[in-house]
C-alpha cells in the first residue's frame, strides 16, 4: 500500500472510531494487539499539548526573567518535556485503572488490549488538543505576566504566581480550556466504554460504569478546581 | 766742688732710672690690659665660645650649650621665645653681670629680664629666655645674644631666626556632584602643613546653621611638615547655605586660622534612584476596578523598599490597596497592580515612593486614566468568540455522541 492508501486508511480508521467505536472495536478485537497506532494518536496529542505548555511556559519564563539567563529556557524544555511525559502517562495510569476497576466485573482480556483500544479513545483529544492550543494563543498573549526580583522570599513567588492566575485574561483562558477539556473527554469516554467493553468483555453497562467512575471524579473535581478553587489551566 | 758735681750727677742717673722702671711697669699693665679683651672677642665671633686654656680666665671657660626658639620657625607678627642655654665647663664659679639680646629687626619684648643676673657654677648649665616679636618680611635673621661677665669679658652669640609665611592649606577632596536636602552626603576635607616647623593643637570646626554635620569638629595634636590629614565629614543638608569650615592651630604661643567655605545648592542627584511608572492598564475587576503596570528603576542606585499606592482622590480598595515592590536595582523593573473603587475619578494618581540608603523618603506621581475600565464589559479587549466557539463545539460533540449511538442501534 502506498503512504496515500495508508493515509487514507487511517482517516477511515479515526472516523470509524468516531462514529461507530462498538463495531470498530468489535472487529479489532478479533486481530493482533497492535499498539503502534494507539501510541501514535497518544504521541500526537502530547506534542499539541507540548506546544500548548511551551506557551503557557514562557509566561512562567517572563515571570522569573530576573533569575538569570538560561533559566527561562529550562522552563520551557521542562514544561514541553513535562507535557508529553504527562500525556503518555496518563494514558498508562488511565488504562490501569479501567482494568482495575473492571476487575470488579471479573472482566477479562489483558492489559496491552486495554491499552491499545483505549488510545483509539484518544482522538477526540487530538482535537481537544488543538482547540486548547488555539484558545492559548488567543488568550496567553493578553495575560500580564508579573515579573519577580526576589527568589529569597516565597510570599513575592507565590505572590506573582497568584497574580498571573487571577490575571482575567489567564482566569478567562482556564475556564474555556476546562469547558473544552471536559467536552472532548466526554467524547473520549464514550469510546472508552466501547473500548473497555471489548477489550475486557464486559457488558455495556458495565463498561459504562468502569469509565464513568474516574471520568466523572475528574470532571468534577476539574469544575471545582476551576470555578471554586484553583488550578493550572488546561489538562483534561 | 768735684762732690757737689758727682753727688748731682748720681741723682739725675737715680731719677731717670726710677722713670725707666715706672714707664716699664706701666707699659706693661697697658699692654696686659689691652691684650685680654682682644682675645676674647675674637674667639666668640668664630667658634661661638671663649677659647680655654689653662692660663685664660675662669670666664673664658662659658660656652652657649643649646639655643631653642619657640615657634622653630615664625611667620610675620609672631611672638616667641629664644632659650640660650650656657654651660660654665670650668672649674671656677663665674659671675655674670647682665644678659641680653639684640638686633635691630627683631623685637626684644623682654629687656630688662637678665639686667642683673648673678654666678654660674663651675659645671653648671643656666638658660636665657627672651619674648620676641618678630614684626618683619620673610628672611633669616640673627639676634645676638650677649652676655657681659662681673670682671672683665663678655660672650657674644647670634641666634639664627627664620621667618617664613608658608601656609597650612584647607581643600576640599571630595564631595559629591549634587547635594539633595535631607540626603547623607560625605564631604572630605585635606588639611596640609606647607610650613617648615609643626604646628599643634588643631581643631577643624564647621560652622552652618540648618545642617547637620557629623562630626561637629575634628582635633589633631600636632601636624608634621609636609604632612596631610583627611578630614571626613558628613553632611546632611536641610536647606540651602554655605558651610564655612575653620582650622585654628598653634605655631608656637601663636594662634592662626584658615577657612574655606562650601556653598550647600541642591540640586537632582543625578545618580539617585528614580522610580518610572509605565504600561499603566486599568480594568474592571469585579465591582472594583484593576490598575497594573510596570514600575522601573531607571536611575544609578538602588530605589529601597519601593511601594505603590493609588492616592487622593482615588478609592483604594483591598485586595490591593497598596503594592509592596521591595528593592528595585538599577534598571530592574517590576510589576504592580493596585485594586481601587469605581466610583473613584476617572484620572487617579498612582505614586510610587522608596527609600534612599539614609532612609530618607521619596516619591513620585503618575496619572492614570481609569475611565476605559468603568465603560461596560463590552469595550473589553476580550471578546465572547471563544465561548461561543466551545458552545458550537459542543453540540457538535454532542451531535457525534447522538449520531453514533443512532447508527449503534441500527441493525
Amino acid at each position: 500500500m502506498s503512504y496515500v492508501d495508508n493515509l487514507v486508511s487511517m482517516i477511515q480508521n479515526i472516523i470509524d472510531v468516531l462514529t461507530r467505536p462498538d463495531a470498530i472495536f468489535q472487529e479489532k478485537v478479533k486481530s493482533e494487539e497492535n499498539l503502534k497506532i494507539p501510541f501514535l494518536f497518544v504521541a500526537v496529542v502530547g506534542i499539541i499539548s507540548a506546544l500548548y505548555a511551551y506557551m503557557a511556559g514562557s509566561l512562567t519564563s517572563r515571570m522569573i526573567a530576573s533569575a538569570g539567563a538560561g533559566m527561562g529556557e529550562i522552563v520551557a524544555v521542562s514544561t514541553v518535556i513535562g507535557a508529553i511525559i504527562f500525556t503518555i502517562l496518563f494514558w498508562l495510569i488511565g488504562s490501569a485503572i479501567f482494568y482495575l476497576i473492571s476487575m470488579a466485573f471479573k472482566g477479562t482480556g489483558g492489559y496491552n488490549r486495554t491499552l491499545e483500544f483505549v488510545g483509539y479513545g484518544f482522538i477526540p483529544q487530538i482535537f481537544g488538543s488543538l482547540l486548547t492550543l488555539i484558545m492559548a494563543v488567543y488568550y496567553l498573549p493578553m495575560v500580564k505576566v508579573p515579573v519577580v526580583n526576589s527568589f529569597t522570599d516565597p510570599v513575592v513567588i507565590q505572590n506573582a504566581v497568584t497574580r498571573m492566575m487571577h490575571d482575567s485574561a489567564m482566569m478567562e483562558f482556564t475556564k474555556v480550556s476546562a469547558i473544552i477539556a471536559i467536552i472532548f473527554l466526554i467524547w473520549s469516554a464514550n469510546i472508552w466504554i466501547y473500548a473497555i467493553k471489548y477489550s475486557r468483555n464486559l457488558t455495556i453497562k458495565h463498561a459504562a460504569i468502569t469509565i464513568l467512575i474516574p471520568v466523572i471524579i475528574y470532571i468534577v473535581y476539574t469544575l471545582f478546581m476551576t470555578f471554586v478553587g484553583f488550578s493550572a489551566p488546561g489538562g483534561y | 766742688m768735684k762732690t757737689n758735681f758727682q753727688d748731682s750727677l748720681l741723682h739725675e742717673r737715680r731719677f731717670l732710672l726710677k722713670i725707666s722702671i715706672t714707664l716699664i711697669i706701666v707699659s706693661a699693665m697697658a699692654f696686659t690690659a689691652l691684650a685680654a679683651p682682644t682675645d676674647t672677642s675674637g674667639s666668640t665671633a668664630t667658634s661661638g665660645s671663649t677659647t680655654a686654656t689653662s692660663l685664660s680666665p675662669a670666664y673664658t671657660q662659658v660656652t652657649v650649650s643649646d639655643v631653642t626658639l619657640d615657634p622653630a620657625t615664625f611667620a610675620t607678627g609672631d611672638e616667641g621665645t629664644i632659650t640660650v642655654t650656657i654651660q660654665n665647663t670650668g672649674t671656677q664659679s663665674v659671675t655674670i653681670r647682665r644678659a641680653t639680646l639684640y638686633s635691630k629687626d627683631i623685637t626684644l619684648l623682654s629687656e630688662t629680664t637678665y639686667d642683673s643676673v648673678g654666678s654660674i657654677g663651675a659645671g653648671n648649665k643656666m638658660p636665657f629666655t627672651f619674648t620676641v616679636k618678630a614684626d618683619v618680611p620673610e628672611g633669616i635673621y640673627y639676634p645676638v645674644f650677649s652676655l657681659e661677665f662681673q670682671d672683665t669679658g663678655f660672650l657674644r652669640y647670634p641666634v639664627k631666626l627664620e621667618v617664613k609665611n608658608s601656609p597650612v592649606v584647607l581643600s576640599i577632596t571630595d564631595k559629591p556632584d549634587t547635594f539633595v536636602p535631607g540626603k547623607k552626603s560625605v564631604v572630605t576635607l585635606s588639611l596640609s602643613n606647607l610650613r617648615t616647623n609643626a604646628i599643634k593643637n588643631v581643631i577643624v570646626s564647621p560652622n552652618a546653621s540648618d545642617i547637620e554635620i557629623i562630626p561637629q569638629n575634628i582635633v589633631i595634636n600636632s601636624l608634621d611638615p609636609g604632612q596631610t590629614v583627611k578630614l571626613p565629614f558628613s553632611i546632611t543638608p536641610k536647606s540651602p547655605t554655605d558651610i564655612d569650615f575653620e582650622a585654628v592651630y598653634l605655631n608656637g604661643p601663636n594662634i592662626h586660622q584658615v577657612g574655606l567655605i562650601l556653598p550647600i545648592q541642591f540640586n537632582n542627584d543625578k545618580t539617585q534612584a528614580d522610580p518610572v511608572i509605565s504600561n499603566i492598564v486599568s480594568a474592571p475587576n469585579g465591582n472594583h476596578i484593576r490598575i497594573t503596570g510596570d514600575v522601573t528603576n531607571s536611575g544609578l542606585q538602588d530605589a529601597k523598599s519601593v511601594t505603590v499606592a493609588s492616592g487622593s482622590p482615588a478609592i483604594p480598595v483591598d485586595p490591593f490597596k497598596v503594592y509592596a515592590v521591595g528593592l528595585l536595582k538599577p534598571d530592574d523593573f517590576s510589576s504592580f497592580e493596585l485594586t481601587v473603587s469605581s466610583e473613584s475619578p476617572d484620572e487617579v494618581p498612582v505614586l510610587v515612593s522608596y527609600k534612599d540608603q539614609d532612609g530618607n523618603i521619596y516619591s513620585r506621581s503618575t496619572a492614570a486614566d481609569i475611565s476605559l475600565a468603568k465603560t461596560p464589559k463590552n469595550n473589553s479587549s476580550m471578546s465572547n468568540a471563544p465561548w461561543i466557539i466551545v458552545g458550537i463545539i459542543a453540540v457538535l460533540v454532542v451531535l457525534a455522541i447522538g449520531y453514533q449511538y443512532i447508527r449503534t442501534r441500527k441493525p
